[in-house]
């Protein structure tokens, strides 16, 4: 299916999941937009992405031939998401799809009465409220267009509990129930919401993940050992990689799907199934 | 495929926001300057901006330019697609900002793209604002966007097609650029190419008379940067008599007038009456001029789904692809470009008629499309045929009617001494004999021995009244008349009457050999009149050739054998009979002819196919769906609705006498019997011996209601023409004609209306025929039927096809036939007016309101039967077609859960000043209206409001007024108003 002539708003696209979507979607011809923190975050125990990174999806992209924005941006604050989309209008007349992809995994590992008020709010802050403020900034500019697709990336952990990952398992939660809400909100206005929910995706140096490294550390996973120990978990014997989720999250923003709005798409090589 | 022009039409059933799509932009493209500094054109952009009240509005970041790093030479490929992607990306048009300046800075320099919504920025003023960036005046030569560097040919094109068609998103803009031939020192004026340009479209849309939309600035001053520019609608209108001189004349004068200030213009685009087609031509003559090359790319009009755009000689067509097919356009475009050539060349006396769309390269091509290919048989005479096939299987059954039979060698024998008994009744070669039997074996011992005899047979049906047959005797100049059977009957007055009977007695004698007789294959074999839409039945004369012509030209594809059973449904009036009664006695078949009652039931119908084991049936669509009914899944057999039968032997259905809408074959698709057997749909006219082409309908036609005939049978060809006779381009709408094998002498004693369907087609040497039915030439040869053309209405200004309405209403469910006819409001004003028969298992809450609901959402108001009667069967011809006729009076819609007890209290009678109101609307609208219809919703329009208040007037009704109508709509709503 190709994208070609359409525009698609990608956060946390420096790396890993977001890079491997907007990589994928620049292939099928998508505009893009990319948006990323690139800076570190406090409270945020390990390295967010960075500039450079930033800048390597941008070209990584742009070897499509399609035309790349990059708009470093927090998605904690909302003036500077309603910035992205006003100026990807600006850009390209007009709104796609946008992949709410950017999200942390800690400040994790503690049990919920052992979290701090500012560790819980900086997790829903981007995991949860940043694809609020987005979808709040696209919204109307879609349902004028009467098209466009938005994909929330939740997790496994929107679907199942994970011990000692509250925070992070409340805010995938919600996710899905924005998801949901949403979808009910901009069906008229032939706009589709929908979440995807990656399992254990493996660290993929090439991509510069390391979502799953840091998730390991908040289990006291032995950073050496954490892969095989994920994997033992995995009905495939394998991990997921973040190119199956960027498949998925293809699909989803592509007319093929026309027909699919309010749904979990869940690649998670049959984690959930058991 | 979609049509192109035809679809204009529909265009105004848009609403005024899907008209103006704020996508309609337009752009310029300056290259091979030198490499630009984005602060420069920024801060230049500010200034540019800021100097303009109407851009600044909403600017809030005038001064934005975009840098796009283009890691190629911008005549790669890859470039190339880039630009393309950036001309067609939309705009805003209350974007942010006015203009959006996008640098592609590819490896060889900057190439600079200027892009604004055409309801904020023209093209002069998108032309200064670029020239004032760029900076510096210079008058290099002008380029268009096309061409800038394109890889392949042809790839440009495709490529910006390819955005349009899989870029999503509502815009499906395409382009085609085509260029136009010029003599050295005249290139064409605007005159020509206006001229050109109108002239094809009214070819395509065979109208005398075109609309199309100029575009120019509304005023001089190009100081002020805005959106002056505007399509301003002339029309231009051509008769056959015209010569080119005249039609470039007035394409000048309308020109001319534009000059004038804007003011007294007549009303803008959008103004228009209704149906008019909207192609807008637009001239380019000035050059933006600046230190680059520069290239401008038109974009589209809003409201104009077809731009022709030119330069010099050069024009790029730009269209909306989800209306118009490609193909098609670029056919326009090649079509409009030979006419310009020639008016160019011609010299001015030229009639126009003499103006070309065709090369001979194309007619040959378009005519070899819808050829059926040669024929390879013989002309034969059809009893000569008949003659050898009784003599290689005599003891075969040849014709069986309940419970008698005749062998082969016994109705060969019989009609040879019925033969002789007919020469001793006085007939001669070449003579009449007219044929008016009830059903038996004997009628077709008589039909053959006419034929044996050497002279013509000429059907009567039983049923029709005797003045039928007397006009049917007279016109036809019978020798003598075979039947009525019965002593009883009064006979035909003004012609000898034989009864079947005296002819057996007379026969008895008679030796069983055949008579000498020295008939010609094209001699006539029979003369059957046919009543078309006017004046008097006129009897159409088919010889023998055609006959056995038609029988070569089939019998392979359907594999005819002996051991085919055909049942003989249709009455011998009806030509549908000389297929059924030759194509089996030909092919070595039994014939089972249907009792008449029989063939009026279809419960007793279907026993028969089940007992006799026929194979090859032949049915009008009207006859075969009350057959279908009873052949739902699971029905046959069942306990209810068909007697206990088994299964049906029907290898062959075959469909003719009217058009076929496949839908209704929707229940047979899986029923018991029905699933085996091969559904054929023929297109054929009397006048061209029973059919002419064959469409072999599948699950996939049926499931799509595809309305294609198919291609013409081995010696039958067909052509589409315009009102004047000329072959049309393929894929364009018009009549079809008929040539080849099939068609007919003509009409008896008719020369004067045989001479106008009868055409001689120079080009072959053959005799066509117009059918009267209009259709279009698919790709592949197919034809696509479109109905008759007198089934074309024209209601207030929009042309409509009666059976596209039908098409609609039957893709509801709960339907399973209905007809639009249009009919006449007490006033005279046309309408429409639908029948609908629903399906048994329909809910019964759903009602004729419920249907026009449904159809409201598909078709335009104008497109919409005021009147919705339901029927519970559709009344029919002898010949088993609809009986226009006899349809009841027509009525509003009704909701379905309408109790007939308040059907009745809906309608009936009111008191007071109510039912005054009530039988004032029951007469103005022609049916009678109840207390609580919608004045729009049974097919109101202002001109039956104005009526209205006129009827009131005249009876001393209180006055009405119009706008009361709107406020109050139903007659109790009014009596309400009024009383107070
Ligand atoms: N990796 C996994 O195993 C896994 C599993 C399930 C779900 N997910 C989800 O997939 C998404 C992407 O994960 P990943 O594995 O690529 O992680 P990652 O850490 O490699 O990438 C996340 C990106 O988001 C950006 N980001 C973080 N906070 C941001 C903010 N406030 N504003 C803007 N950008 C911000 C980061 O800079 C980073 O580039 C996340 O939502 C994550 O929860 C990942």
């Amino acid at each position: 299916m190709s994208l070609r002539g359409k525009t698609i708003i990608v956060t946390g696209a420096a790396r890993g999941i977001g890079r491997a979507s907007a990589e994928l979607l620049a292939s099928a011809g998508a505009d893009l937009v990319l948006v990323d923190v690139a800076d570190d975050l406090p409270l945020v125990p390990y390295a967010l992405g960075t500039e450079g990174q930033l800048a390597h999806t941008e070209k990584l992209c742009r070897a499509h031939d399609v035309a790349v924005l990059s708009c470093p941006a927090d998605v904690r604050d909302l003036r500077a998401v309603e910035d992205v989309v006003a100026t990807a209008v600006q850009r390209f007349g007009r709104v796609d799809a946008v992949v709410n992809n950017a999200g942390i995994a800690a400040p994790s590992g503690k049990a919920v009465h052992e979290i701090g008020e500012d560790e819980w709010s900086v997790m829903l802050d981007v995991d949860l409220f940043g694809a609020w403020r987005m979808t709040r900034a696209v919204g109307g500019t879609m349902a004028r267009q009467r098209s466009g697709s938005i994909v929330n990336i939740s997790s496994t952990a929107g679907l199942v509990g994970y011990r000692n990952f509250a925070a992070y398992v409340t805010a995938k939660h919600g996710l899905i129930g924005l998801t949901r809400a949403a979808a009910l909100d901009y069906a008229p206005f032939k706009v589709r919401v929908n979440a995807v929910c990656p399992g254990s995706v493996r660290d993929d140096p090439v991509l510069e993940g390391r979502m799953l490294s840091e998730i390991a550390k908040s289990l006291d996973v032995p950073v050496s050992e954490h892969e095989e120990i994920f994997v033992q978990a995995q009905p495939t014997n394998e991990l997921v990689e973040a190119g199956d989720v960027a498949e998925a999250v293809l699909w989803l923003v592509g007319d093929g799907s026309r027909g699919v709005t309010g749904s979990v798409v869940t690649v998670d090589g049959g984690f959930t199934a058991k | 495929m979609p049509a192109v022009l035809t679809a204009y039409e529909s265009y105004d059933a848009l609403s005024p926001t899907e008209r103006s799509k704020p996508l309609d932009h337009h752009a310029i493209v300056l290259s091979g300057g030198p490499r630009a500094d984005p602060e420069v054109l920024a801060e230049r952009l500010r200034d540019v901006v800021a100097g303009c009240p109407v851009v600044r509005q909403g600017a809030e970041e005038p001064g934005k330019v975009w840098l796009e790093q283009v890691p190629h030479r911008s005549d790669d490929p890859r470039a190339v697609r880039t630009l393309h992607r950036e001309l067609l990306r939309p705009v805003p048009l209350y974007g942010p900002a006015p203009v959006r300046l996008v640098v592609l800075r590819c490896e060889d320099g900057d190439q600079l793209v200027f892009t604004a919504a055409r309801g904020c920025l023209d093209r002069a003023s998108l032309t200064s604002v670029a020239r004032a960036v760029a900076g510096g005046p210079d008058s290099s030569p002008r380029r268009l966007w096309w061409d800038l560097p394109v890889a392949g040919p042809g790839d440009g094109e495709g490529e910006a097609a390819d955005a349009g068609a899989d870029g999503g998103g509502p815009d499906c803009r395409a382009a085609h650029r085509f260029t136009v031939p010029t003599t050295p020192d005249t290139p064409p004026s605007r005159a020509a190419r206006l001229a050109a340009v109108a002239y094809t479209a009214m070819r395509y849309l065979d109208r005398t008379d075109v609309t199309v939309g100029v575009v120019r600035r509304r005023h001089r001053s190009a100081a002020v940067l805005g959106a002056a520019e505007e399509a301003v609608p002339l029309t231009l209108t051509v008769t056959g008599a015209d010569t080119t001189g005249e039609l470039l004349a007035r394409a000048r004068t309308a020109l001319d007038g534009l000059a004038r200030p804007a003011d007294d213009r007549q009303e803008a685009w959008g103004g228009q009456e209704p149906g008019t087609p909207r192609i807008t031509v637009a001239f380019d003559e000035e050059s933006p001029g600046s230190g680059h090359e520069v290239s401008y790319f038109p974009g589209t009009w809003p409201g104009a789904p077809l731009v022709v755009h030119w330069f010099g000689d050069e024009a790029v067509c730009l269209f909306d692809e989800s209306r118009h097919g490609r193909e098609l356009v670029e056919q326009y475009c090649r079509h409009l470009t030979a006419v310009l050539g020639q008016l160019l060349e011609q010299p001015p006396a030229t009639p126009v008629d003499r103006l070309r769309l065709l090369d001979d390269d194309e007619e040959a091509a378009i005519r070899e499309l819808a050829d059926g290919g040669p024929l390879d048989a013989e002309p034969r005479c059809v009893h000569r045929s008949f003659e050898e096939v009784a003599a290689a299987q005599p003891d075969a059954v040849a014709v069986s009617h309940k419970r008698e039979t005749l062998t082969y060698r016994q109705l060969d024998a019989r009609a040879n001494r019925f033969a002789h008994a007919l020469r001793s009744l006085g007939v001669e070669h070449g003579d009449r004999v007219g044929v008016c039997m009830e059903r038996s074996t004997d009628l077709v011992v008589v039909l053959l021995a006419v034929l044996k005899s050497g002279a013509a047979y000429v059907p009567m049906d039983v049923g029709y009244p005797v003045e039928r047959l007397a006009y049917t005797a007279k016109d036809a100049a019978l020798r003598l008349v075979i039947g009525p059977e019965k002593a009883s009957d009064p006979g035909i007055p003004s012609v000898r009457t034989v009864s079947v009977a005296d002819l057996a007695l007379r026969a008895e004698p008679e030796p069983d050999i055949p008579v000498i007789d020295r008939t010609d294959p094209g001699q006539p074999a029979y003369v059957i009149y046919t009543s078309g839409t006017t004046g008097h039945p006129k009897g159409v004369v088919v010889p023998h050739r055609n006959v056995t012509a038609l029988i070569e030209a089939t019998r392979s594809d359907f594999a005819f054998s002996a051991r085919d059973v055909w049942s003989q449904f249709h009455s011998v009036a009806f030509d549908f009979s000389v297929w059924e009664i030759w194509g089996c006695l030909l092919t070595g078949g039994r014939l089972v002819l249907v009792p008449y009652f029989s063939a009026r039931s279809p419960e007793s119908f279907l026993e028969l196919l089940v007992s006799e084991k026929v194979t090859v049936l032949n049915q009008t669509p009207s006859a075969f769906s009350e057959l279908a009914r009873l052949c739902r899944p699971g029905a046959a057999g069942g306990a209810d609705t068909a007697p206990a039968h088994g299964t049906v032997s029907v290898r062959l259905l075959i469909f003719g006498g009217e058009a076929l809408d496949p839908r209704v074959l929707r229940p047979c698709l899986d029923a018991d019997g029905w699933s085996q057997c091969r559904f054929v749909n023929m297109f054929g006219i009397t006048e061209t011996t029973v059919h002419v082409t064959a469409q072999t309908v599948t699950r996939t036609e049926i499931l799509h209601g595809d309305r294609s005939v198919g291609r013409p049978v081995p010696g039958w060809s067909v052509s589409v023409r315009d009102s004047r006779g000329r072959l049309l381009p393929q894929g364009v709408r018009g009549e079809i004609h008929v040539g080849g094998a099939g068609v007919a002498l003509g009409y008896l004693d008719r020369p004067e209306l045989t001479g106008e369907r009868f055409l001689d087609d120079p080009v072959t040497g053959g005799r066509t025929y117009r059918s009267g039915d209009g259709g279009r030439l698919l790709p592949d040869g197919r034809i696509e039927h479109m109905g008759r053309l007198d089934n074309q209405v024209k209601i207030r200004g929009y042309r409509i096809e009666t059976d596209e309405v039908r098409a609609v209403l039957l893709e509801d469910p709960a339907l399973s036939d209905a007809v639009v006819i249009p009919g006449r409001d007490q006033a005279g004003g046309l309408r429409l007016d639908a029948y609908l028969i629903f399906r048994e298992d329909a809910a019964t809450a759903y009602g004729t309101a419920e249907v026009r609901e449904r159809a409201a959402k598909v078709l335009p108001p104008y497109m919409l039967p005021s009147t919705w009667t339901p029927l519970s069967e559709m009344p029919r011809t002898i010949n088993g077609k609809l009986d226009v006729g006899e349809l009841p009076a027509p009525r509003p819609a009704m909701p379905g859960n309408a109790r007939p007890a308040e059907e009745e209290s809906a309608t009936g009678e009111q008191s007071g000043l109510l039912a005054q109101v009530c039988s004032t609307w029951s007469e103005v609208f022609g049916f009678t209206v109840g207390p609580d219809h919608d004045f729009f919703g049974i097919g109101g329009n202002s001109l039956l409001a104005t009526r209205l208040s006129a009827v009131f007037r005249e009876k001393g009704l209180p006055p009405l007024q119009t706008r009361d109508l709107y406020r109050n709509p139903t007659p109790r709503a009014i009596a309400a108003v009024l009383e107070r």
